[in-house]
């Protein structure tokens, strides 16, 4: 049987379509974390400049203000940041995007549509690769 | 450029797929919290309570040639509805959202389309709400 997380592990969430948004933050909650939500690019990038406190961190690829993958960009300059995994949700299926979002920093992704198992299995991943990270932080 | 006088095929577009699959959309029973109030319920009334505004974003977006905006509304409206089990809706959204620009006629069309599907959606959606909330 998994062992349950601790609320006080928070997943950083940035969605601006309320209903997807909705629906990963109850299912985030279901897995036990503490789900920190925002609207969209913008409000990660801004909040992310002033907190580190995340097991992990899920974003729409396409977001109005700064794209999911720009947000990732962005953590990729910052070391604190470093060791927080990212899940990046998207309805895209093209591989060369796919390939380029790898390159720049995202840990798994979770094509849409995702049943409510699909994400949880995903999620589990994500903060298994924290736990991993935290242990064997990549070299400076 | 003028806009074509492309037409989208409305049969097909409303017959590739069943409205609502209730069995996706159920499935959201397995996050809903002991003591809280019924979340495929709160799922539902979101939807209807999104769609007209997505509605209106496209319509905004054909009508003043942003088509960037109008297919940022029909990829969230894509997406959204999939996830959810509505899938004719998801289908058609999909079509408006990778036409080319300067497409007025059919992204109006396609539009239409979107709106006579979402009142069947909205009906079966009232129901399975009344259903759960009886």
């Amino acid at each position: 049987m998994p062992t349950v997380p601790p609320k006080t592990q928070r997943i950083l969430i940035a969605d601006d379509d309320p209903i997807i948004r909705r629906v990963v933050t109850r299912l985030t909650e279901s897995e036990g974390f503490q789900p920190v939500v925002v609207n969209d690019g913008g409000a990660a990038y801004r909040l992310l400049q002033t907190d580190a406190n995340f097991c992990g961190a899920i974003f729409d690829m396409m977001m109005p203000k700064l794209a999911g993958l720009d947000v990732i960009r962005f953590m990729n300059t910052e070391k604190r940041l470093l060791r927080i995994p990212v899940m990046m949700i998207t309805s895209e299926q093209d591989l060369r995007l796919m390939a380029n979002s790898f390159a720049a920093g995202v840990t798994l992704f979770l094509p849409k549509p995702f049943t409510p198992e699909q994400f949880q299995n995903t999620l589990r991943l994500l903060v298994k690769g924290h736990e991993n990270r935290v242990k064997n932080p990549l070299p400076q | 450029m003028s806009p074509t006088n492309t037409t989208v095929d409305q049969n097909e577009l409303m017959l590739s797929h069943v409205p609502v699959d209730l069995a996706i959309l159920n499935s959201y029973d397995e996050a809903q919290e002991e003591g809280e109030p019924d979340f495929v319920v709160e799922l539902i009334d979101l939807y209807l309570d999104e769609v007209p505004r997505i509605f209106n974003a496209i319509h905004e977006g054909i009508t003043s040639d942003d088509w960037l905006s109008a297919r940022r509304a029909a990829h969230s409206l894509r997406g959204s509805s999939n996830n959810l089990g509505i899938l004719q809706m998801g289908v058609i959204a999909d079509v408006l959202e990778h036409l080319t620009a300067n497409h007025q006629i059919a992204g109006a069309e396609l539009l239409l389309c979107l709106k006579n599907e979402f009142a069947r959606v909205e009906e079966i959606l009232l129901a399975e709400r009344q259903r759960r909330m009886s």
